[in-house]
């Protein structure tokens, strides 16, 4: 889907230029908050699986 | 206040306890969970990286509680040096309901009609303009329905909790984050399996008011829901 505001902001170019910066960066900051669900998984893999095994005592 | 080792008082901090817990873990997974969902809905495109956040969000729903408890006495408390406090605990919870947030918040955004995005296009809206302005607003009935239940589901949790926040006895209010709180499903575990001659109205007692409050919420998120619908023009 293809937005009308450069055909619309056409004639105020900058204004156009700041509005697609923070767009982009909207677009940045919603990613990140996407990829935190990503690190628990891996942290999960990690930490317990790989490092938790420091954590416990498997008897002798 | 609890007295006597439980066996006498109220459960005042296990309740206050609950409630802080709960309103920490909302304000950590419901901006994550949403942005996040708004991201997936709107503006991801399918590759790799959408692939593995979407397979994450799966995988993060079927793993027991429990060990979201050690991931968090793992990570928080003994990692991030975050002791056995609030700060640990709402984290910890936060990871739990994310899922449920998000997928709640996806399938609320998926309802609003693609005509809405593109006249709020056509109209010159960039598209950050059009999420504010046009989808969240008509997305918030189910949106706010995601969160309410996720609310629920935190508030009796018990096994993410048992290692990251939730103390024994402790009949005082917290007073700040690195504190440790009683909360009411752990108390209840505690009551009905640790303390033997604990006298039966304390165990139903706190049984009741647990259900109560996760009975109050839901029905707060359907009212609110409800209300909200009936707002609508479309």
């Amino acid at each position: 889907m293809t937005s009308a505001a450069p055909a619309i902001v056409a004639l105020d170019p900058r204004r156009y230029r700041r509005q697609r910066v923070i767009d982009r960066l909207v677009a940045f900051v919603l990613g990140l908050c996407a990829l935190v669900v990503v690190l628990p998984v891996l942290g999960m893999i990690g930490y317990l699986v790989l490092q938790g095994g420091r954590l416990v005592d498997w008897g002798s | 206040m609890p007295r006597k080792g439980m066996l006498e008082g109220g459960i005042m901090p296990c309740i206050v306890g609950t409630m802080v817990l709960v309103t920490g873990t909302m304000l950590v997974a419901l901006p994550l969970g949403v942005f996040g969902a708004v991201y997936l809905t709107e503006y991801a495109r399918p590759s790799v990286l959408t692939r593995l956040i979407r397979l994450s969000i799966v995988n993060l729903a079927g793993v027991p509680s429990v060990v979201f408890g050690l991931f968090g006495l793992g990570v928080f408390v003994l990692l991030c040096r975050f002791q056995a406090s609030i700060l640990s605990g709402a984290l910890t919870l936060a990871l739990l309901v994310l899922p449920l947030v998000i997928t709640a918040t996806e399938e609320a955004l998926r309802t609003v009609p693609l005509s809405f995005r593109e006249a709020s296009m056509a109209l010159g809206a960039t598209r950050w303009q059009t999420i504010r302005k046009v989808i969240l607003p008509n997305a918030m009935p189910g949106i706010l329905t995601g969160a309410i239940l996720s609310l629920s589901r935190a508030a009796g949790e018990t096994a993410p909790i048992l290692l990251t926040v939730a103390a024994f006895y402790l009949p005082e209010l917290p007073k700040k984050l690195s504190d440790q709180v009683m909360t009411l499903s752990y108390h209840l575990y505690i009551i009905s399996t640790q303390v033997p001659g604990a006298p039966d109205r304390v165990q139903w007692g706190t049984a009741f008011v647990l259900l109560a409050l996760v009975l109050g919420a839901n029905s707060v998120a359907i009212a609110l829901r409800m209300s909200l619908r009936r707002r609508r023009k479309w």
